[in-house]
């Protein structure tokens, strides 16, 4: 299988201080790649600077995306180029409806619509995004955002954090709906591991003070 | 005739909300300069006159020509006593209800002019009126001053709801004076907005919340450029027993300078009232001011205010921008989600217009 995802080396800082160090990482198309760890140890800060969100800045090292050299592309080109971030934090913006968004997202109303019914997001659409959401809210709209744009490789940073039961199963089973052909490409954060009763993953790897160790 | 008007100058008069089907409006009055050059009436329930015209026939309207406004208030405000040029007049007659909007437009479009213009606006006991204002100035005007007197009288239970665009030209100046007074149960609702480049405009309307139970909402959205300075302050006093009112301003600085002032008055046993100031610094250079002041003479009374300037967030930008929008639309949908236009259900999609404007900033 081609790498869709290949990281060589990759240390970066924030605010002059070293966040993650020599990080070597594949993901293949068609992978699901989890990533474990405890809190602090660099798992967000790996996502955002592969999309390039947040103030890291990259020391040494390559990040490719479909054989392409992506270190110093914008967000807006990466995210084009077929990447994708579930945020954890998600920032409130006031006025501005998830279905506005959702419009934008995707021309398609029917696709819209019926993502928004798969989702049982509903009563959510006419909030103001993100504001008034309860954790299984969050995440839902979330994942229903990156339902709508058209990404190869999907950045899932803890899926199932704060949220219940229900929500977990419905967040599950449209993970494996996004990945159901094949094609795609995941790398999901979970601290309890409660979305791998859900989820079927190819490979794990386990983050440390900024290290990766133990890929399996 | 509007059939004279230029594409451009069309273009620019949709812009603040013209309709030019002006058959479907509730009737229609066009200013150009100093002269009126279109004129409709359309419903027997409302009388919309130029002010010369209403002056003439209704013998100087001595109860309501320069009743609110002090003629001596100001330098421009004694300019438009001094040399009247022309306004418009409207009236809706007691007990109707005309949801359909009228319309009038306050065109410049000539160059160094000074446009002094005097309005009245009478709704009369129980009826209810919607307007709106456009004004503007040609682009090929470079230099232009409008002043614009405008006193509106909402009678006992009735409804006037207004709303004022301004699309003016880097140069020109504008100094709109307005006063409102609204008698017992009667509502008043204004949305003023003004997001094209304006040299130097200064305005506070006031509101005389004179009956018992009487209501004011005022809803401001100004955008600021280098070099303009806009200063705009509503001011309410709330005279009648329970009354209430609301003020929003909200403020975007591109550059140049925006104050946003409110001042509140309570006057009267348990009035109620929230004056609400919101700024948005976009870029550098530019200053924003946001004074809001509570002036309570009761004991029994609710008055409150909020004030808040800050920024674009970077986390805000990022987020859209990990959804594929460019940093541009980010701004851009951020900026109306801050103006929050919607809220001010505006009529003919005009909101729509408005949101094409900010998206094209």
């Amino acid at each position: 299988m081609r790498n869709l995802l290949k990281i060589t080396n990759l240390s970066a800082s924030c605010e002059g201080k070293k966040i993650i160090s020599g990080i070597n990482l594949t993901v293949k198309k068609g992978q699901t790649v989890v990533l474990m760890g405890p809190n602090g140890s660099g798992k967000t800060s790996l996502l955002k600077t592969i999309l390039g969100v947040g103030n890291f800045k990259i020391i040494t090292g390559e990040i490719y995306f479909n054989n392409k050299k992506i270190n110093n592309l914008s967000i807006t080109e990466r995210v084009r180029l077929g990447i994708a971030l579930m945020f954890q934090k998600p920032p409130k913006i006031t006025g501005v409806s998830l279905l506005s968004l959702l419009k934008l997202l995707n021309h398609d109303e029917d696709k819209v619509n019926k993502q928004i019914k798969n989702f049982q997001a509903e009563k959510l659409t006419g909030r103001d995004l993100n504001s008034n959401f309860s954790g299984g809210e969050l995440k839902r709209s979330e994942l229903l955002q990156l339902s709508l744009q058209k990404a190869r490789l999907y950045l899932l940073d803890e899926p199932d954090s704060g949220v219940d039961l229900e929500n977990i199963k419905l967040i599950g089973k449209q993970i494996n709906e996004l990945m159901k052909d094949k094609q795609r490409s995941a790398i999901i954060i979970t601290h309890s591991g409660q979305i791998l009763d859900y989820v079927k993953v190819d490979k794990a790897c386990r983050m440390v003070n900024g290290q990766l160790k133990d890929v399996n | 005739m509007l059939i004279d008007l230029s594409d451009g100058d069309k273009t620019k008069m949709r812009s603040v909300g013209m309709n030019f089907k002006p058959e479907k409006m509730g009737g229609s009055l066009f200013i150009q300069n100093k002269d009126p050059i279109f004129h409709m009436m359309n419903n027997s329930r409302i009388e919309i006159l130029d002010m010369k015209t209403a002056l003439n026939k209704y013998h100087g309207l001595k109860k309501y020509y320069w009743q609110l406004i002090d003629p001596k208030q100001d330098e421009y405000t004694e300019q438009v006593f001094k040399d009247f040029h022309q306004g418009y007049f409207i009236r809706v007659k007691s007990r109707q209800k005309v949801t359909v909007p009228v319309q009038a437009c306050l065109f410049i479009a000539q160059e160094k002019l000074s446009q002094n213009i005097h309005n009245i606006i009478i709704c009369e006991e129980g009826s209810e009126l919607n307007i709106v204002t456009g004004c503007l100035s040609a682009d090929y005007v470079q230099e232009a001053l409008h002043v614009g007197i405008t006193e509106m009288y909402v009678k006992k239970g009735a409804k006037l709801t207004f709303a004022m665009i301004h699309h003016w030209g880097e140069k020109i100046k504008v100094r709109p004076r307005t006063v409102t007074r609204v008698e017992k149960n009667g509502t008043f609702l204004s949305n003023y907005i003004c997001i094209k480049p304006v040299a130097d405009l200064q305005m506070s309307p006031n509101c005389y919340l004179n009956g018992e139970g009487s209501i004011a909402r005022y809803n401001s959205f100004l955008y600021s450029y280098p070099n303009s300075a806009i200063d705009v302050g509503t001011k309410v006093f709330l005279e009648g027993k329970k009354a209430r009112a609301e003020v929003v301003a909200k403020g975007i600085c591109s550059g140049g300078e925006i104050t946003v002032r409110g001042y509140m008055k309570g006057a009267a046993p348990g009035v109620k009232s929230h004056l609400d100031c919101k700024g948005l610094i976009i870029a550098r250079g530019g200053r924003m001011r946001a004074i809001p002041e509570l002036d309570a003479f009761m004991p029994d009374l609710d008055m409150t205010h909020e004030a808040a300037i800050g920024k674009i967030s970077q986390e805000q930008l990022e987020y859209l921008e990990a959804r594929g929008l460019s940093e541009k639309e980010s701004l851009s949908l951020i900026t109306k989600g801050f103006l929050d236009i919607s809220s001010m259900n505006l009529p003919f999609g005009l909101d729509r217009q408005l949101f094409d404007y900010l998206e094209a900033l």
